[in-house]
């Protein structure tokens, strides 16, 4: 570059971009109306985030909605509804008269359980919606006998009542509206418990389909009636443990959004704690509770670290500016940059999710490493004795360039996330880059706005008199070899020694790192980032150790055409998958299947009633008639029983199998075993598809590798390509991206070595890390760039790039370490890994880029001769 | 709930007869005496007739079974004998029902079924439940006692499908009327012209659901007036979770053929 220098004073400064000069120029010009856009547009996301945001915490919303095992879900819940149940587990000595009559109390409370739920029924339009599918197709009657009626003639028939009857209270087909205050009813679907479990007896005359506990037993027939339950091998694991010493009241609610799931949660907490007593002692658990219970301390621990964080960033900047728009400036553009952020989510429909809850912590990150960055260069420049106005304009034209880059990449690193098959990290992806982007323009029209009201050095000393800080940065400038050469002739011995010392540390840090990454491994169970203790985990830990267990495995059956269901080579096949699942053993943990609920057992308990209760008759009837005949003869007697494990018409049945808990990976190998019995016992002309909670955390975790492997293979092309037009040189373009590396392959090295594992949580560590890292090696080697283009030497580029941002990179590792560290302090043992990692990446990509990437470039340029410029001056 | 069954079920077999303008006055405003009046109609004691039953889901499909039927009265109370015709799988399948008309006795149910030879007697302690998948509940089926029920009169004049009705709303007063049930409460829409419910709708417990059920086609026979064809629905939240269809066909009553041996267990497992 041959170009003057715009302040005409070579080659001491470095040039200023044109387009960031103009920009500053409006900014200090019309700064009032820059300030009261930025609090109007701050305001109405405000506005937004309190009218609209949404919360969606559950697991499944960061279910790979297209995988097919999700799709298998959906249809399972259109057809018997939900699919993760409440387990109230009570322990104590169930086959005693005060247990049996607590729990009958606790049943029926229960039973008529009622809280406003505003999203009843909503499921299924939201569905639809979401998917931007038709609603599912009509399926055609099966050779009907007469003509149907026609579907849309029967809604007519009830629209017509609305507009005669009922036009009143609400279109006929809302009966929310109807329900709207009327006091009763219950939003409990099924309930089960040892009180009313479904008992098909033989009776010297027929058959009767009744309740386990009616009539309910005196104290006589109690002995009696724990013999006949615990020998039972459909109640032992499904209602009652082994031992006798518990038993669990399953309770599934209707669909409803996430916020009434934790509305009915505390209902249901409410209730137990009025029944607790000695022997009956009484926890709520299932996956709903899980659910609730990790995402309320997960935001409660957050918040809280959120808070502490923002403090410390707090102190931090004030021990480095100690002036009021120096310490408040970057903390107000975080917390707009924040706000934007969920203010855009809210607008756009899209849900906070327990993804997006680390979304403040990131804009933190980028956030105060912009406006730190201007706030440093502002304050060197009044330093070097310029007046406030022009040491802005100069701040804002300098760190223009590399602000943009480093939001750029940034943005690049997280939109990559949109290569990712999970919607909530594509959605996390989409917010946080729309947040980088707000960051960068706070941080370059609203801070430089601000700035100007200030008239003090921010707490800096007068230009010659060194502090520590410049003292840390000649030391790593040392340490690469440069400090000891002008650039001027051979290479001084001492700088070639140390800085092959630290090429050398650099790849004994790499190797380090790749050995470590070769011990990663996937490992998802937020069981393990609570403390044991926790009482939603001992509650799980409980429900696993006595009945069946938390997670399951629901298989969707479809029988061939016409016969449906009642195909006897069909329930044949059923029979050998069942027990072919049933044997399945974890290698490491042995037996983690509980029991299989499905028509199956209907048809054995229907058989066995029908010959008098003979348990040889505990099995599937011997014709296709008699299965026909047994099916319809306990739908006569339950056909609410038979509602849940068959649609209407036979064509389509359940299978639902409990499941003890484990890591998701640990899943998968069942997850084969199951589908290799499908394969080996379904007939051809049926079909069985796997599907429930485990297969939505199996399929999840499967993909969150090749997730992280497509987004940063996507991101580190991009950022190349972003590095090699920024430094308008595709060598130094390559070489910016070792220091960009190299953090986040320690980090995940680090997270190797630790045993620390990739999980949907930790995956966003790598994603800050980019930002982290990119953010540092944009700033020094664009001005490396600019100093070189400049001067023609090496040392000096390096001297003077490490003297311009290296101070702000300092600043800037500074406050986030600390205010990431905070983080340890956190209970959950995800978040102080999440604050722990990010700290250190800020840490190791400062030390990187001070003073492995001066050694690197050093070794990699060979010296030019002096440019004219330089030796005139 | 005033045998909203009767009337549901009544179709299956009998009828109110078309003289209700002398039991009740039209602008009585007495809601017992209106359902009590209802309830005391005269029907037909002996009728035969064919049932279409279609049952449609949430998903759209659809299930239809083909019943011939005959019911009679007795003095104990209703007795009713079911034959399935189609589909070919539950072809020849036979139920015979005796609804007691004491409220405090059980009901009482035998089921042919062809693969065993034998009738089998069965029952099912929820009589909430649905009858055999369709919207309508066994309770729906059988009779209630008026005492059980408390009614008030919502609105004198009504207007369903332009026929003038009292709006009644039904409360169960009993726990057994409202556990034999599951309504916490219903609306009948009860036509002064033909003195039978025209429409209703049901606020079910479980699920806080909403059924409603709506009598069409209403056509004399035999000088009885009779709805050719029911349809329930019951809705959860926005959505209609599942419709029912019931539409008759050859309906008669007072058939000679129609008589005492027809109800027994013998003459279940040889067929109509």
């Amino acid at each position: 570059m041959s170009e003057q220098s715009p302040s005409g004073k070579l080659p001491h400064e470095e040039p200023l971009n044109p387009y960031f000069l103009g920009l500053a120029g409006l900014v200090t010009r019309y700064r009032w109306l820059v300030l009261g856009l930025s609090v109007a547009l701050t305001a109405l996301s405000g506005w937004a985030i309190a009218t609209r945001l949404t919360v969606d915490t559950s697991v499944e919303s960061f279910a790979a909605t297209h995988s097919e095992s999700q799709q298998v879900l959906e249809e399972y819940r259109d057809d018997f509804g939900r699919d993760d149940m409440f387990f109230v587990l009570i322990e104590g000595d169930v086959f005693s008269m005060p247990y049996l009559e607590r729990l009958k109390a606790l049943h029926d409370e229960l039973a008529t359980l009622d809280v406003k739920v505003e999203s009843l029924g909503e499921r299924r339009a939201d569905r639809d919606a979401k998917r931007h599918r038709a609603p599912i197709a009509a399926k055609p009657a099966a050779a009907p006998a007469e003509p149907a009626p026609s579907e849309a003639a029967l809604d007519d028939a009830f629209a017509d009542f609305g507009d005669d009857g009922f036009g009143d209270e609400g279109a006929p087909e809302d009966a929310f509206d109807d329900w709207a205050g009327v006091e009763g009813g219950t939003i409990i679907d099924e309930i089960t418990s040892l009180v009313n479990v479904r008992q098909t007896r033989g009776t010297p005359e027929g058959i009767e389909v009744g309740e386990l506990l009616d009539p309910f037993p005196t104290a006589a027939d109690l002995p009696a009636l724990k013999a006949k339950v615990l020998a039972d091998d459909t109640l032992v694991g499904q209602v009652v443990g082994r031992a006798g010493r518990h038993s669990v009241i399953v309770l599934r609610t209707q669909f409803m959004a996430e916020a009434d799931t934790v509305k009915v949660y505390h209902a249901l907490e409410d209730i137990v704690a009025r029944h607790q007593a000695e022997g009956f002692d009484i926890r709520l658990s299932g996956m709903p509770a899980l659910n609730v219970g990790l995402n309320g301390l997960m935001m409660t621990d957050l918040s809280r670290m959120l808070v502490l964080s923002v403090g410390a960033m707090f102190l931090m900047l004030l021990f480095l500016f100690r002036h009021p728009i120096g310490v408040l400036g970057p903390l107000i553009v975080v917390a707009m940059a924040a706000i934007n952020t969920l203010g855009m989510m809210a607008l756009v429909g899209m849900p906070l999710t327990m993804l997006s809850n680390i979304l403040p912590a990131f804009l933190a990150c980028v956030g105060i490493g912009d406006s730190v960055h201007l706030l440093s260069v502002y304050r060197d420049e009044m330093r070097r004795g310029a007046a406030p106005v022009p040491a802005l304009v100069k701040a804002v034209a300098t760190t223009g360039v590399p602000v943009f880059y480093t939001s750029l990449t940034t943005m690049v690193g997280l939109l990559s996330f949109q290569f990712a098959s999970l919607e909530a990290i594509q959605e996390m992806g989409l917010a946080g880059a729309y947040g980088v982007l707000v960051a960068m323009v706070l941080s370059l029209t609203f801070l430089p706005a601000l700035v100007t009201f200030n008239k003090s050095l921010m707490g800096a000393k007068a230009e010659g008199r060194h502090d520590r800080l410049d003292h840390f940065l000649e030391l790593c400038l040392g340490a690469s070899g440069v400090a000891d050469d002008d650039g001027h002739g051979p290479t001084p011995a001492p700088a070639l020694r140390r800085r092959r010392r630290t090429l050398l540390a650099g790849a004994a840090l790499v190797g380090f790192a790749l050995f470590g990454m070769s011990l990663l491994r996937v490992y998802h169970n937020p069981l393990t980032w609570m403390p044991d203790g926790t009482p939603v985990k001992t509650d799980i830990q409980m429900l696993d150790e006595h009945i069946g267990g938390t997670a399951n495995v629901q298989l969707l059956i479809d029988g061939p055409p016409g016969r449906g269901l009642k195909d006897q080579a069909l329930l044949q096949g059923l029979e050998k998958l069942q027990a072919h699942i049933a044997a399945y053993e974890h290698p490491d943990v042995g037996p983690i299947v509980g029991n299989a609920i499905s028509v199956l057992d209907v048809l054995h308990e229907t058989n066995r009633a029908l010959h008098g209760g003979d348990p040889a008759f505990d099995r599937l009837p011997d014709t296709q008639r008699a299965i026909s005949d047994a099916l319809f003869m306990f739908e006569n007697a339950g056909p609410d029983e038979l509602r849940r494990l068959a649609t209407n018409d036979l064509q389509r049945g359940q299978m639902s199998i409990r499941i003890k808990w484990l890591d998701a990976t640990s899943y998968v190998p069942l997850a084969e075993h199951v589908e290799a019995g499908i394969r080996k016992y379904v007939p051809a002309d049926a079909s069985v598809r796997p599907t429930g909670s485990i297969y939505t955390l199996v399929t999840t975790v499967s993909h969150l590798l090749s997730d992280l492997i497509r987004s940063f293979g996507m991101a580190f092309v991009v950022i190349t390509i972003v590095m090699m037009i920024l430094l308008r040189n595709i060598k130094l373009g390559l070489i910016a991206m070792v220091p960009n590396l190299m953090p986040i392959a320690f980090i995940m090295g680090l997270m190797g070595g630790l045993g620390i594992p990739i999980d949907m949580n930790n995956l966003l560590i790598a994603s800050i890390a980019i930002g982290i890292a990119v953010d540092d090696t944009i700033h020094f080697m664009h001005h490396y760039r600019v100093n070189h283009d400049w001067t023609g030497n090496v040392e000096h580029a390096l001297t003077r790039a490490m003297r311009h941002s290296g101070r702000a990179m300092v600043s800037t590792t500074l406050i986030l370490m600390v205010g990431f560290f905070v983080y340890l302090g956190a209970s959950m043992y995800n978040i102080q890994r999440f604050g722990l990692l990010i700290g250190l990446t800020a840490l190791m990509a400062l030390l990187i880029d001070l003073v492995f990437a001066p050694a690197l470039i050093r070794a990699a340029f060979r010296r030019r001769p002096p440019k004219p410029q330089e030796s005139a001056a | 709930m005033t045998r909203l069954a009767r009337f549901a079920v009544a179709l299956l077999t009998s009828a109110s007869l078309a003289t209700p303008a002398l039991a009740i006055a039209p602008d009585s405003t007495d809601a017992k005496a209106i359902m009590q009046a209802v309830e005391d109609r005269p029907t037909g004691d002996k009728s035969k007739g064919r049932l279409v039953m279609t049952i449609i889901d949430k998903s759209g499909r659809k299930r239809q079974r083909v019943v011939g039927s005959r019911a009679m009265d007795f003095a104990e109370g209703r007795r009713q004998i079911m034959v399935f015709e189609s589909p070919a799988d539950v072809k020849g399948t036979g139920l015979l029902s005796i609804d007691y008309d004491d409220g405090d006795k059980d009901d009482d149910q035998w089921l042919y079924l062809p693969s065993l030879h034998k009738s089998t007697r069965i029952s099912s302690g929820d009589k909430s439940g649905s009858f055999m998948g369709t919207d309508l509940s066994y309770a729906d089926m059988t009779a209630n006692d008026p005492d059980h029920w408390t009614y008030t009169l919502l609105e004198q004049s009504a207007t369903v499908d332009g026929e003038e009705c009292w709006l009644i709303e039904a409360v169960p007063a009993t726990e057994k009327a409202k556990s034999e049930t599951g309504y916490l409460k219903t609306h009948v829409w009860v036509s002064k012209k033909k003195l039978m419910p025209l429409q209703l709708k049901a606020w079910v417990i479980a699920g806080r659901k909403i059924k409603l059920i709506k009598f069409d086609d209403i056509k004399q026979v035999d000088g009885i007036w009779v709805a050719h064809k029911i349809m329930a629905r019951t809705v959860r939240g926005k959505t209609p979770e599942s419709t029912t269809v019931l539409e008759f066909s050859d309906l008669s009553f007072g058939n000679a053929d129609v008589g005492d041996d027809l109800f027994t267990q013998r003459q279940l497992e040889k067929g109509l």
